[in-house]
């Protein structure tokens, strides 16, 4: 039994999400979110979510292929086999080794793209810094 | 003479723009009321001839975000407002929709279509709207 553990905030659930959750799956047999605050996804990523964590939360947990949805916790990754980060600048929340997963497809929505600000260069930004 | 269990198929028709915990309750209360869920999305076409906008996301992701839920046994794209057309395709026994709906003349229409093939409409509290709309100026302020 491998277990997963993937960090990420998962604001606006949409297909980019799915995709890592996916990507994830495949490498464990039971899958654990570590999902993010508002506080700190607002520390990583220099932007609040748009949805409160509970709400996003609540999603995830019906989400196929989603075994548990934790609010992130580096005792409960550390019981983990595989540790996942779904932005760079999240790999410095979790002990290495820590695999980045990058998403295969991307939302079509403008609308959407501008509220997660994909393609910003935000996250590549904290990455260069740590 | 044993009689087997009937199963119950429900549908719920809806845009699922955004998808949100309001949306999510809705598809959790559809879920106590039948044994098999399905989920039709309408398409972008069919919701700006209703309700006159556009959705944020388009069909095909807002699908995708449907089918990934463990509550959810089938999806389908919903292209009218009659709903005779997606019940021939898909067939369900009950119908679950807005209480918005409930006393208008679109309600009375889509109870009197639905009975011809022994159809129940089953309502139910919508908060989705008022969620959606909040999502939509949200996002629209960033």
């Amino acid at each position: 039994m491998v277990i997963g553990y993937a960090v990420g905030s998962f604001d606006l659930l949409n297909v980019r999400d799915l995709d890592v959750i996916a990507q994830a799956g495949e490498r464990c047999s039971s899958l654990l979110l570590g999902v993010l605050t508002d506080d700190a996804a607002e520390a990583l990523h220099g932007r609040r979510p748009v949805v409160p964590l509970v709400e996003r939360m609540a999603l995830l947990e019906h989400v196929r292929g989603v075994a548990e949805v934790v609010v992130h916790d580096v005792d409960v990754a550390t019981r983990a086999d595989l540790l996942f980060v779904t932005s760079p600048a999240a790999a410095v929340l979790l002990p290495e080794p820590v695999e980045l997963l990058v998403p295969r497809r991307d939302t079509a929505s403008p609308m959407l793209r501008a509220a997660l600000s994909i393609g910003s260069g935000r996250d590549a930004g904290v990455e260069a810094v740590a | 003479m044993t009689v087997a269990p009937v199963a119950v198929t429900g549908y719920v028709p809806g845009a699922w723009d955004m998808f949100h915990i309001g949306h999510l309750n809705i598809l959790l209360r559809a879920r106590e009321h039948c044994d098999r869920l399905i989920v039709g999305v309408v398409t972008d076409e069919a919701l700006h001839a209703a309700k006159g906008k556009h959705p944020v996301v388009p069909l095909a992701e807002r699908m995708e975000v449907v089918r990934s839920l463990d509550i959810v046994d089938e999806v389908t794209t919903d292209f009218s407002s009659n709903k005779l057309e997606v019940w021939q395709r898909v067939g369900f026994d009950v119908l679950f929709k807005g209480d918005d709906w409930r006393g208008t003349a679109k309600g009375d229409k889509l109870e009197s279509d639905m009975v011809t093939v022994g159809v129940r409409v089953h309502y139910f509290p919508y908060t989705a709207h008022t969620s959606s709309t909040l999502l939509r100026s949200m996002l629209s302020e960033r």
